[in-house]
């Protein structure tokens, strides 16, 4: 008997010390994932971390319908948001009409969210490459400069949207950790100096254009910093002009001297041989294009091939957001989702029946308003001329980004030129610039949101006449002056008349007549309306059509320069990120 | 034993040898002693025992002598015959039956008839590695009854249990057949989830060892017990939080070998229908909106002119979808045992088919449980069971998604489209956004395999009197082959209209684990009145996980036999690379536990828990949690005061206190991680990806486990020889060191506003431990058991109310989740000091109507002045509803500042029932029984998101037929077509309730979060009733069987709730965005006929 209780007592004790006793029991290591640890020990590791900075820029619908369409084109005067109803997208509509509330806040946290994504992959990786020659020797160090350049870049252009979008935002500088979570915002200036650090750091690091093998375009360059260092100077200077005093710009001053000299970097009017850049169209040059049909000998318009996937990477481009319609699907495609929020949705068959459902979704529907700007080759903007059609001396520029009843769009159930219909849109416009090429359609492409069209951020004709406008306030008329022409001449290049006619002499509403004109539907309208102090004086009053006849915008100032923080973000702060007061 | 048959055979005469084979099994109602008696002089004493009941000869009853070894049983017509002294006392005792001890003096005959023992307090209740006198038990357990249990018709073990125990709420995930349930202990067990389904829930212990309610089958279920406080569940520390549901499955029972057959057939329907706006009545509408938009030649599609609105065609969605679903039930269990070994095998195969076309269950399992005493001091003992499951249609969270949801289209698609043309393709919608549901259901190959098997050898050494040793090794194989077709169709263009290429889906998962444990126990009594019950034991365990899955495109023919990757045809799409995936999880813990009980004259009780874990989900340091439990009670029935009152026969005073934790977060938590991640590449130059990786979790290394202290009172009485029992507990838990996901700022770089949409499917927060949440309630449970003549009476009513605070949550002091197609911002909000998943928005106060408007808008609208306003800095009047007319919601200004703004919103209601109620009643009258269990929960708000849909004022989904027969008009509408001809007038109502049609949505009616959408919950469901006919004895004996019983019955027959949706029992497994209906697949209404056969 006592020798059965010692076995059942040495059993026990036993099986105590085989198992518990062992250390290693607990120690489950995660699968098929690496630790942070094992992760960065070679330069290959930090790179993949670089390409995962560029990565954001196709999440989801962030830099393309958020940015493009609803936060850079839809408040805009130059659009009504469109949809298929008043309910298609209400927080669009709303912006539209600008009843948005902090209740709106979706596209807005996805803006804030993905560059703060983007900032972070930029910092884990500009921390893991200042001492990566000491870990892997093998890494080439020409290369580990560059990719600062580009983090530095990135950073810059991440904060810079962030800017645009929402004023004075936290800036992300290093690695986050969770006892930095609350964070206050910055004022306007003090974000805007940071960028400019760090373009002017990143410009002697990056290669040029030229410099970028072809498995390398779209990494940032040298043009690019330059060029995103001309937009922030120009909106500091802007800013400086227009909001002296308000507290949210802080101190931001004159600039419009550095902002000429980096822009004329970028592109001199006068010596533009040595550009790595040129507007594409401007001596007439003519491309193939699916959009000729079955015609294989016609051609396009450089302007309107520049709006097309096969346009993607021209030599008109200094940064885009490269979009591939990798089949991934919704979420993880890195393909984009604008082109088909901008195509008209109906369409008349060959029986003049309205069909509708074979297009796009109807967003961006332009306004009278622009459309008026289109029929005056005078830049001042007066003797409107009410039927657009009917002018000959349209500008070139007009067909590609405006479209009507009696446009043809390739549509239908078997892809073929049929007549869009615009009757069901509040303006009875669509905008084309982003239209749905071919394969980009529902049936063709994998999905919808997997456009292969590339979103061109930074385009030479913008930096060009942001430099006029840099030009023009430091009293360089006729550099300004050359600009605006090269800029109209390519137009002019692009159609068929002399329209629109080189000016003599330049003002400041000419360069904003042209800034109109050229950039329309892409996103400045609205951010250059605001950094001019004219939002209030031209989206002020404008008529919302899909509201019906009586109802305008009612711009508040101080309130509707920017959109709110996300209020989950100032919820989750704990108070450290404030609003600005009207939105308080 | 054979000491015992020799000694008996000695003395008795050849009647005995009568009951020979049957004395085999009477061993262990021969305690003591077992060398035999000397011999007496006795005398021959014959007898009849019947069932008070019934009336009926009772076989089987056991006759002893008492205080000796001597015995018999009766035979099948009741009959027993014994020898006994004169002084001798005969004790009468059988399973069910109440005890009765009978003096011989100088009867010669006995004609007993035994009462049904309604409630025994001694019987013995399964608690943590162990078993207890339930009259000894001192913390919060319940017993389910296994018999009200088995009544009711179900597939899954979990879902059974609702209503079943006071303080144990369990709401069905779905109603789609083999669909999970979320099992609530005590209020909200933890907030912490794992991809939005809420975690914490009680962990399931079978035969002693932890494994998952699918492994066993209902009817091979001998008791169900749940741990409710923690100072019983302590003993599980690390798991018991939760609570902690102990089944125990059957053995062999003594005797002959028996058969048990059970075979019912059910057809269940869906309970009721959403109603919807008829074809002419949508037509109508529809015009009426398209005039009210200023349209002036519209014309419905086809339609000229009002009359003809009636030849619109009506069809009815909801009846396609829904159809009459057929269940097949079978269970088989064959039992047999003796002294020495014992065995029951159990088989058991179900196949439902769903209310919702395209859905359905099939269940196969097999249990085999055996025992062999191999002597005096060594036992072992098997369980082994397999089940396979086969369950074809959509995934849990696919119901739940408004733009998933099959249900949700039935319901809102336009009623005239034609569900398919002449060709027999479906039509696409051109009016609206609403699709046919027909293409989703029909077009599904969708399954979920899952094959399990469960082993568990145990063997127990008890080498002296008391002392106990166990050993229980168990491990579990899981499999799951899950596949998903996707046929090419086409009937038009936009998403879900076409497919071009087919595809094939398989995912391959493969879980194993084993548990070890050594228990050591040892009882005693000392100076005749301590009972001392003493526990060490030692635990460990490992569970491996490992899956693998991927797609290919374009098979070779679209048969089945083709659903494999290697059919496919395709070579080149980067797809099918990017969709291999495979990895895996594993995770380890150990424990030490010890348990000290004493009792004082069975009157004064004493439970010491202590238990220490180790978890391989915290990091090295904080891996150790310590998990200590007391509780005491008194049973003050023994005293004799209270004896004397002779009203209650048994009174418990119970108090417990204990630490449970909780670590149900996911593996791996702690570990900072970096990956490369197709999201994290980038197509350089339009090329394929380059390769991008980066950190893709937050983590805080520091987490430890979350622990819940519970407090919990209670008191046990009976009443009238038992016949009456009461149960009252009050509980109080908090749960220390939430382990909630921290919602990270957008600005550092990590925050996810919807992972499923997150391109790796990765939530990167970081777990953390924060804030506190306290639990408090009250448990009643009332049972009545009586005989009435001939019927035996047995009711049973538990009352259960709890709420919920979110005592503090940290740094992170709101939470908020859950969102909905077509509102802005997130419906729930947990907030320190609040409920947990608060319905937070807009309050409303009715209709603007004319009367709050006196002037009028450029175009003749009236304007409300009637409403708040402010003045701007320059001066200018602002309303806070600038563009609402007459037939707008009115939201509440409640900060009365004049706007309305975020901060005007407030609680609107919580999710979480506070109040449940079951009630069982079940009455035997001689051959017939009858059974009837209510279930209900009250106090509660559902958020009823489909109005968002039946409501709404763009025509692109069906509306309500309570809406376009009466909403609210200012004036009266004409639509005219492109002639100027009136096609329809609509007259002014300006009496409606329901908002106005405005197409231009000015005032924002329902995009806001308001208390428009939500609706009381509560509900009363007559959840089964069951009437069974039993053959008499007589007739079975000729049928050489045990018993025949007929059954008929039906679940969910009733249901009693002013909710408007389909059914008030809405989804909460996502703990913080719960009770959101998104037109939830509802519960079905069954009907059902069976057998019982015994032999």
């Amino acid at each position: 008997m006592k020798y059965k209780i010692y076995t059942s007592v040495r059993v026990l004790i036993l099986s105590v010390l085989i198992t518990g006793c062992s250390e290693d029991f607990l120690d489950k290591n995660p699968i098929a994932i690496q630790t942070a640890e094992t992760f960065y020990t070679d330069f290959d590791a930090v790179d993949a971390t670089c390409t995962a900075a560029y990565s954001e820029l196709n999440a989801r619908e962030v830099f393309d319908k958020d940015y493009i369409l609803i936060a850079g084109s839809i408040p805009s005067d130059d659009v009504e948001c469109g949809g298929e109803t008043i309910n298609d997208y209400p927080i669009a509509q709303h912006v539209d009409q600008f009843l948005h509330t902090l209740n709106d806040e979706t596209p807005f946290n996805e803006i804030w969210d993905y560059c703060y994504k983007g900032l972070r992959h930029a910092n884990t990786a500009i921390n893991r490459l200042e001492n990566i020659t000491d870990i892997d020797e093998e890494a080439d160090p020409a290369i580990v400069s560059q990719r600062i350049g580009e983090m530095k870049f990135l950073r810059g252009l991440y904060h810079f949207i962030l800017v645009q979008v929402f004023g004075g935002v936290p800036i992300a500088d290093k690695e986050i950790t969770p006892s930095e979570f609350e964070t206050e915002r910055s004022d306007i200036k003090t974000v805007l100096s940071f960028i400019e650090g760090d373009l002017k750091e990143a410009i002697p690091l990056l290669p040029d254009r030229s410099q970028l093998s072809s498995s390398n375009i779209g990494r940032a360059t040298k043009g690019a910093a330059q060029s995103l260092l001309v937009k922030v100077l120009v909106y500091e200077s802007s800013y400086a002009e227009n909001y002296s005093g308000d507290v949210r710009f802080g101190d931001c001053q004159n600039r419009w001297a550095e902002a000429l000299q980096y822009g004329l970097d970028v592109y001199d009017p006068n010596n533009e041989g040595v550009s790595e850049y040129s507007l594409v169209g401007i001596t007439g040059e003519r491309y193939a294009s699916w959009r000729t049909g079955t015609d294989a000998a016609a051609t396009i318009d450089g302007f309107r091939w520049l709006f097309t996937a096969d346009g993607d990477n021209s030599s008109g481009s200094i940064f885009e957001i490269q979009s591939i319609s990798d089949g991934l699907g919704y979420g993880a495609t890195h393909g984009n989702v604008m082109t088909v929020y901008q195509t008209v949705r109906q369409y008349r068959d060959a029986g003049g029946n309205i069909q509708n459902t074979y297009g796009g979704w109807s967003f961006n529907c332009p306004t009278d308003a622009l459309v008026q700007a289109f029929m005056n080759s005078d830049p001042r903007e007066a003797g409107l001329n009410s039927s657009p059609l009917a002018s000959e001396n349209l500008d070139p520029r007009f067909e590609t980004t405006v479209g009507q009843n009696g446009d043809s769009i390739l549509s239908g159930p078997t892809y073929e030129w049929v007549e869009m219909n615009c009757d069901n849109l509040p303006t009875g416009r669509i905008g084309r610039k982003f239209e749905c090429g071919y394969d980009e359609f529902w049936s063709l492409a994998n999905q919808p949101w997997e456009g292969p069209m590339n979103v061109r951020l930074i385009r030479l004709a913008d930096v060009m006449l942001l430099t006029a406008e840099a030009a023009f306030k430091t009293g360089n008329n006729a550099i300004a002056l050359a600009l605006v022409n090269k800029v109209r001449e390519r137009a002019r290049m692009c159609g068929t008349t002399s329209e629109p006619a080189a000016l003599s002499a330049v003002s400041y509403e000419d360069i904003i007549h042209e800034r109109r004109l050229e950039l329309a539907l892409e996103p400045h309208r609205f951010f250059d309306l605001v950094r001019w102090g004219l939002a209030d004086e031209m989206i002020g009053g404008e008529h919302i059509l899909a509201l019906g006849p009586n109802y305008t915008i009612e711009w508040v100032p101080g309130k509707h320069e920017f959109f709110p923080l996300p209020i989950s973000e100032v919820e989750v702060s704990n108070g450290s990120l404030v609003q600005y007061d009207p939105w308080q | 034993m054979k000491n015992i048959l020799n000694s008996n055979l000695l003395r008795r005469n050849k009647s005995i040898l009568y009951f020979f084979g049957i004395l085999l099994s009477l061993a262990v109602v021969f305690p003591g002693n077992m060398f035999g008696n000397s011999l007496k002089q006795d005398k021959t004493i014959t007898g009849t025992v019947t069932d008070g009941a019934s009336n009926e000869p009772l076989p089987g009853v056991t006759v002893v002598v008492k205080g000796t070894t001597t015995g018999t049983i009766t035979d099948i017509n009741g009959k027993f015959s014994i020898q006994a002294m004169p002084e001798d006392i005969l004790v009468f005792s059988f399973v069910g039956y109440l005890k009765e001890e009978i003096m011989v003096a100088e009867q010669t005959m006995i004609a007993l008839v035994l009462a049904p023992d309604i409630i025994d307090l001694d019987e013995l209740v399964v608690i943590g590695y162990g078993v207890q006198k339930k009259s000894d038990l001192t913390g919060a357990i319940a017993s389910v009854s296994t018999e009200d249990l088995q009544k009711i018709p179900n597939t899954g073990v979990g879902s059974m249990l609702q209503g079943m125990a006071a303080g144990v709420q369990v709401t069905n995930n779905t109603g789609a057949p083999g669909s999970n349930v979320t099992i609530r202990v005590h209020g909200i067990p933890t907030i912490t989830s794992i991809d939005g389904v809420a975690q914490g829930q009680p962990i399931w212990i079978i035969d002693g060892v932890p494994a998952s309610p699918n492994s066993v089958s209902s009817s091979d279920i001998k008791s169900i017990e749940i741990l409710k406080d923690a100072s019983s569940a302590a003993i599980y520390g690390s798991n018991g939080g939760a609570g902690v549901i102990l089944v125990t499955t059957k053995k062999g029972e003594e005797g002959k070998p028996k058969v048990n057959l059970n075979y019912y057939y059910a057809s269940q329907v869906a309970p009721n229908r959403i109603d919807m706006a008829t074809g002419p009545e949508f037509g109508r509408m529809f015009t009426e909106m398209e005039a009210l938009r200023g349209e002036t030649d519209f014309t419905f599609p086809g339609y000229a002119d009002a009359s003809s609105f009636d030849a619109i065609a009506t069809h009815d969605y909801q009846d396609m979808v829904f159809r009459e679903g057929m269940l097949h039930n079978i269970d088989f269990s064959v039992s047999s045992g003796n002294d020495r070994t014992n065995t029951y095998l159990g088989l058991g195969y179900v196949n439902q088919e769903g209310i919702l076309e395209g859905t359905s269950h099939q269940r196969f399992n097999f249990r085999v449980n055996s025992e062999y005493q191999v002597n005096k001091w060594f036992m072992v003992g098997e369980r082994i069971s397999f089940n396979y499951t086969n369950t074809p249609g959509f995934e849990e969270w696919q119901y739940q998604n408004e733009y998933e949801s099959p249900l949700m289209n039935a319901i809102v698609v336009h009623p005239y489209l034609e569900p398919y043309d002449n060709t027999g393709n479906y039509v696409p919608n051109g009016l609206g956004q609403a699709g046919s549901p027909l293409p989703s259901i029909e077009l599904l190959h969708k399954e979920f395999n899952r094959r399990e098997g469960n082993g568990l050898v145990f063997a127990r050494i008890t080498p002296v009197k008391g002392l106990a040793l166990e050993t229980r090794l168990s491990g579990s194989l899981s499999f799951n082959d899950n596949y998903d077709f996707l046929p090419t169709f086409s009937y038009g263009v936009a998403p879900g209209q076409f497919r071009n290429i087919s595809e094939i889906y398989r995912r391959y998962e493969t879980s194993n684990g084993y548990n070890w444990q050594n228990i050591l126990t040892y009882n005693t009594t000392i100076i005749d009145a301590i009972n001392i019950g003493a526990m060490v034991g030692f635990e460990i365990g490992e569970g491996k996980y490992r899956y693998m899955s991927g797609r290919r495109l374009d098979l070779a023919t679209e048969e089945p036999e083709m659903w494999y990757f290697d059919a496919s045809t395709d070579e080149t799409s980067p797809s099918q690379i990017n969709e291999s995936r495979g990895g895996g999880n594993e995770s380890a813990g150990w424990a030490v536990f010890t348990r000290l009980n004493l009792d004082y004259k069975s009157t004064y009780l004493l439970q010491l828990n202590f238990r220490r874990d180790a978890s391989s989900k915290f990091g090295p340091d904080n891996r150790i949690g310590n998990f200590p439990g007391l509780s005491v009670g008194l049973k003050f029935s023994e005293y004799d005061f209270v004896k004397n009152l002779g009203i209650l026969s048994f009174g418990k005073f119970r108090y417990g206190y204990g630490v449970a934790g909780v670590n149900t977060i996911d593996d791996y938590a702690f570990y900072a991680t970096a990956a490369y991640l197709t999201h994290f590449g980038y197509g350089f130059d339009n090329a394929a990806l380059s390769t991008g990786g980066s950190k893709n979790v937050l983590v805080d290394p520091m987490i430890h486990w979350e622990e819940i202290v519970t407090h919990n009172y209670g008191v046990d009485l009976a009443f009238f020889s038992n016949q009456l029992t009461l149960s009252v507990d009050r509980f109080h838990r908090t749960n220390l060191g939430l382990l909630i996901r921290e919602t990270t700022p957008g600005y550092a770089g990590w925050t996810v506003r919807d992972i499923y949409q997150e391109a790796d499917g990765m939530d990167p927060r970081p777990y953390v431990n924060r804030g506190n949440m306290v639990n408090t309630g009250w448990d009643f449970v009332l049972g009545y058991t009586t005989n009435i003549g001939n019927i035996q009476l047995n009711a049973n009513l538990s009352y259960s109310y709890v709420e919920t605070i979110a005592e503090d949550l940290g740094t992170d002091s709101i939470l908020s989740e859950g969102g909905a197609r077509g509102l802005a911002g997130d419906i729930c909000r947990t907030e320190t000091g609040y409920g947990v998943s608060d319905f937070y928005g807009f309050e409303t106060d009715g209709l603007f109507t004319i009367e709050d408007s006196d002037s009028t808008l450029a175009d003749g609208t009236p304007f409300i002045t009637n409403q708040p306003s402010y003045i701007s800095p320059s001066g200018d009047v602002v309303w806070a509803q600038r563009y609402a007319a007459p037939g707008d919601i009115r939201f509440v200004d409640t900060d009365g500042d004049g706007e309305i703004t975020q901060d005007d919103r407030v609680r609107l209601g919580n999710p979480f029932p506070k109040h449940e109620l079951g009630f069982t009643l079940n009455l035997t009258w001689k051959m017939i029984d009858f059974s009837m269990f209510w279930q209900g929960a009250f106090g509660y708000q559902i958020f009823n998101a489909n109005k968002y849909y039946l409501y709404n004022n763009d025509g692109n989904f069906n509306w309500s037929q309570d809406f376009v027969n009466d909403h609210y008009r200012w004036q009266d509408v004409t639509a005219v077509d492109g002639d100027g001809n009136t096609v329809a007038t609509f007259s002014a109502n300006t009496s409606s309730e329901n908002p106005r049609l405005d197409p231009f949505n000015r005032n924002n009616n329902y995009g806001r979060i308001s208390d428009f959408y939500i609706e009381n919950g509560s509900y009363l469901r007559l959840k089964n009733l069951q009437i069974g006919v039993s053959l008499p004895k007589q007739v079975t004996k000729i049928m050489h069987l045990e018993q025949f019983r007929i059954y008929i019955g039906a679940k969910n027959l009733l249901t009693i709730t002013k909710y408007s949706g389909m059914d008030p029992e809405v989804p909460t497994y996502s703990v913080l965005s719960a009770g959101i209906d998104k037109a939830s697949y509802p519960q079905a209404r069954m009907y059902l006929a069976g057998v019982n056969i015994k032999f």
